[in-house]
């Protein structure tokens, strides 16, 4: 539902958050860590960091299933291109 | 739902026809649908070709990437004045909405110029479009990127040009609903191309 009540502290905290995960991420380049880590660690990072942009920012978490599906579909059409076209690129390679 | 069907606004726009939807919200999830499908198909194909190619090598590693985390940051707290904004309007403070536009409009800004630098120092190091196939995917979707953020701070300055003592609550926070739901996920492509173009890019 809608908050009827305005407080500053929730997008501070959900920045907070936002600027932690962006250091995480910097930090697995900077520190040089071992590639295969270092790219875990960053898609981790920006995926947690979508994650909590659409859930307090967009406000996801209180929307129908219809806006779900909107938002998803894309998405999952998208990795499903990726993965159908993946074999192609391997073998060619 | 979220919102009720009364906010569609039938005391400013009598002739909209009432529905169970808020179809402004609709319209722009719809339209936010369209462009995942844009640049999730260009990050796919850069994906690819990265497998096809072994990696990107010694062009990724010079991608200037502690520039695009200033950036994150700059993004990351347009954000937060942005959901601020969002906060004073639900409280029908429109002076607070106004100057908080205006600072998200700025740190807008203030990533273009920051964009603009980058680009300047990747062209004069001889990084331009056609000189690698990686330089190629980091215009266009980068560059793309640039012009959604542009469209973002034009929506941005223009409602905060027009929100006045006078403008009726439901209005102002429908309004900025779509604009910021827009800008969030400019915000949050960006995430994404960070991730992709710069950080893993310049990765081990």
């Amino acid at each position: 539902m809608e908050q009827t009540e305005f407080s500053a502290s929730d997008p501070l905290k959900t920045w907070g958050l936002l600027v932690a995960l962006l250091l995480v991420g910097a930090l697995s380049v900077a520190l040089g860590l071992p590639r295969s880590l270092a790219l875990w660690v960053i898609f981790g990072a920006a995926t947690a960091q979508a994650y909590v942009i659409g859930r307090s920012y967009m406000r996801l978490r209180s929307e129908d299933v219809l806006i779900y599906t909107l938002a998803l579909l894309p998405v999952a059409l998208v990795i499903v291109m990726a993965f159908v076209f993946t074999p192609d690129v391997a073998m060619h390679r | 739902m979220a919102d009720s069907a009364v906010e569609i606004g039938t005391a400013h726009a009598p002739h909209e026809v009432e529905t169970s939807f808020e179809i402004g919200k609709l319209g722009m999830w719809v339209f936010l649908a369209g462009e995942t499908m844009l640049f999730g198909g260009l990050m796919g194909v850069f994906i690819l070709e990265g497998i096809y190619h072994g990696g990107w090598g010694a062009d990724g590693a010079h991608v200037n990437w502690p520039l695009g985390a200033i950036n994150t940051f700059v993004l990351f707290s347009s954000s937060l004045t942005a959901a601020l904004a969002q906060g004073a309007a639900r409280v029908q403070d429109s002076a607070r909405v106004k100057r908080y536009l205006g600072v998200t409009g700025l740190l807008g800004v203030l990533f273009l110029i920051l964009k603009a630098f980058e680009y300047a120092g990747d062209f004069r190091e001889g990084f331009t479009p056609l000189a690698a196939l990686f330089w190629s995917f980091y215009y266009v979707t980068t560059g793309l990127h640039v012009l959604h953020l542009l469209a973002g701070v034009v929506a941005i300055f223009g409602l905060m040009y027009m929100v006045g003592p006078n403008t009726p609550a439901s209005w102002l926070e429908r309004k900025l609903k779509y604009v910021c739901l827009y800008w969030y996920f400019v915000e949050t492509v960006w995430v994404f191309l960070f991730a992709l173009v710069y950080l893993a890019s310049a990765a081990g």
